[in-house]
Parts: C-alpha cells; structure tokens; sequence
C-alpha cells in the first residue's frame, strides 16, 4: 500500500484543524472586548470608548473607559465601584440584590437560544419567515401579562438580528438590531448593537449604538485589570442602596 | 510704553476670566440639571408601579378584611372598630417606611463614561425619586385598598340592617 506523498501535509492540516476547533469550542472563561458607544438622548450625543473584560468564573465584570474620561468600573455580585485615576476619587454602592453586568448581560442573552425569554415564561405565539429572516413572535406569562408585552425576534443563520419589545398595551418600548456576528469559543456575538428605546407616543427617547472589536478569548495571561481594586490612598465614598 | 502694554494684557485676561466664570457654571449646572433629570426620569421608569400599588391595595385592604372577620368574633365592635383603624393605619406607616427604606441600584451602564459630578448628582436624585415614586404609589394603592374595602363593609352594614 502506498502512502500519499502529501500525508504528512494532510496530518498537520487536519491536526491545526482539529486544534482551532477545539480552541474555538473551548468554554469561556475571560473575554475582552475594546468598545466605542454612541448615545444620543435629548437631542446630544456623546460617544464613549474604552475596553470591557470579563471573567467568567468570579463573575466579575470591569470596564475601562478611556473617552471622553477616564474611569474604571467594577462590577460584581452585588458591589458596582466606580473610580476616577486622575481624580483619585472612588464610589462604591452595595446593593441588596445582584447588579446587572454592564454590556454583558446583553452579549450573553443575544447568544441564549429565544433570547433567554422562554426561561422567564415567554411561550411562542407564533412564527413567519420574511426574506430568509424567521420572526417570531412570543407572549408574556399570564401572571405577568399587565406589566409585559409581546416580545418579536428575527433570526437569520441561526443567529439573532432583532429583537423588539412592546409594552402590555402593543406599543413599541425597544428594538434591538445586531449585526457583524463574531465566533467567540461557541457562540457567534453580535460586534454591533443598535438600540432604541421608545416613549408613550412612539417617539424616540435614547438611541445607541455600540460596535465591539478585537475580541480576545481566554488569553493565558489576562489582563491584570480584571483584578484592579481602587488604591487604598483612594477615599471612597461609599453608599448602600 | 511696557507699563501699558502689560497693563492691557491684565485688562485683557481679567475681561477673559470674568466672562468665562459665569459660561463655565451654566454649563456646570446645565450638567447637574441634566443629571438630575435623567435620574429622576429613569427612577420614574424603573419603580414598579403595579408592584407597590398592589403591595398597599393588599396590605391595607387585607388587614381592613381580617380584622373585620375578627370583628364578627366578638361583640365589642366600638373597641374593635378603633383597633381596626389603629392597626391599619400602622400597617400603612410601615408600608410607607418600607417605600422609604427599599433600594434599588440603577444600571451600572447608565453610568459609564460618565463625571464624578455626574455620578454623585445622579445617584442622590435617582435615590430620592424613586423613595418618593415607591412611596407615592404605595400610599395610593393603600387608599384604594381603604376605599374599597370600607365600601365593602358599609354595603355589607347597609344590607344587615335593612
């Protein structure tokens, strides 16, 4: 039997192939992500950049805001600390209750399958598919029907485009739009959000669009600022919600 | 000829400071305005509404029931009635200091990239607001649960009597 001669060249593709898989599909444990945000509100926009890190297992979120200041904020459990290096001034807020992860509550629902709205008692109501898109449509909990709305998603490739919320009354509160999807470990990530949220009248209140790039996924060195506490020299003012 | 001209160079800058102080406060408290109102608007928006609102229907309506069934147990009404509105009364001033005590953290999100400026006024008049939204609405379904209820039991009295 004779051996092909370009064998060793296959084995060494399958192996890389195998390996960046198996990278690729590894469980997440520290993302880091550079961010530039814009919102507008009240007729002003402001535009804010910096860097996000996140680390899976201690559930700690931090992120560095480099424009239009300085500012690092930590979040975790129930602590949201907020620090200014060149003001050398620091807030601290203890909750009773868990505080939501900035930025990344959102990365992570945009990736749980129907948006996470099934483990809250959404049911789907039903489904159409319009240019290749599959919206679907899901209904509240009864238990919760006067202060829920409807909830629409639109799905292309098996990944999420649009998720629009509507308050108990059937007018749009929020919509949601996710584009340029990313593979980071299993999961594809939507590195632009545009969001809006509504008023009464349908007007918009708040539109903002975040972009997220150069995305690094459980780097054997993580950054040292996902273990950034505010210096001792630091006075903090310190409140408990 | 130096005199002078260092002369007009002070007039100058002086002139300079003295109309930029007041352009730099409006755009400080513009910026403790806006804070202020975002603050209150998104404590508006987070305080659930129908949460505290049937929190005080319950409450106060609930105790106006039970202590009338307690009522029908016994004969001294007169003193029973007192101690009806006496309990009701404290349950609803201990419903109002719980609106007052209960917290709620605003979004982290709702605060990056934001000045230290920023954050203090806007936690304090987020904290403010959504004590008075919490305790305003609480106050409100503890009336109508009052309301209902009192109307309930004078219809019930209008019917023994006849």
């Amino acid at each position: 039997m004779r051996t092909p001669k370009n064998l060793p060249f296959l084995t060494i593709f399958l192996i890389t192939l195998f390996f960046a898989n198996v990278l690729y599909a590894a469980p997440l444990k520290t993302l880091s992500l550079n961010f530039t945000r814009e919102l507008t509100e009240n007729n002003k926009t402001e535009h804010i950049a910096g860097t996000l890190h996140y680390d899976v297992k201690s559930a700690r979120v931090v992120v560095e805001v480099t424009e239009p200041l300085k500012q690092i904020m930590i979040v975790k459990d129930k602590v949201l600390e907020i620090y200014y290096p060149t003001e050398k001034q620091a807030f601290r807020f203890i909750s009773e209750g868990r505080i939501p992860l900035p930025f990344i509550e959102s990365i992570i629902q945009s990736t749980q399958a129907e948006y996470g709205l099934t483990a809250i008692g959404y049911t789907l109501n039903k489904h159409d598919v319009v240019d290749k898109v599959l919206y679907t449509h899901w209904s509240p909990p009864e238990k919760a029907k006067d202060k829920l709305g409807t909830v629409i998603l639109g799905m292309h490739n098996d990944r999420i485009i649009l998720a629009e919320i509507k308050n108990p009354e059937g007018y749009i509160i929020g919509r949601s739009r996710y584009a340029n999807h990313s593979r980071i470990g299993i999961n594809y990530i939507p590195m632009t959000v545009i969001s809006s949220t509504y008023g009464a009248k349908s007007e918009v209140l708040q539109h903002e669009q975040i972009v997220y790039s150069s995305p690094q996924v459980n780097v054997e060195a993580p950054n040292p600022i996902l273990n950034f506490t505010i210096p001792e020299s630091v006075e903090v003012k310190e409140t408990k919600w | 000829m130096k005199i002078c001209l260092t002369f007009h160079v002070s007039v100058l800058l002086i002139a300079g400071l003295t109309l930029s102080t007041p352009v730099s406060f409006s755009q400080q408290n513009s910026g403790i305005t806006e804070a202020k109102l975002t603050a209150e608007r998104d404590a508006r928006t987070d305080v659930s509404k129908a949460r505290w609102f049937g929190g005080g229907f319950l409450v106060t309506g609930g105790t106006l029931l039970i202590l009338r069934i307690l009522a029908e147990a016994e004969s001294d009404t007169e003193n029973l009635a007192l101690a009806i509105s006496g309990s009701s009364c404290l349950l609803h001033g201990g419903g109002l200091a719980a609106a007052f005590m209960y917290e709620s953290v605003p979004q982290p999100s709702r605060l990056v990239g934001k000045s230290v400026e920023y954050v203090s006024f806007y936690t304090d008049a987020y904290r403010t607001e959504s004590r008075r939204s919490r305790a305003l609405w609480g106050a409100a379904g503890s009336l109508s649960g009052c309301l209902v209820m009192s109307g309930i039991l004078l219809i019930e009295e209008a019917l023994t009597i006849d």
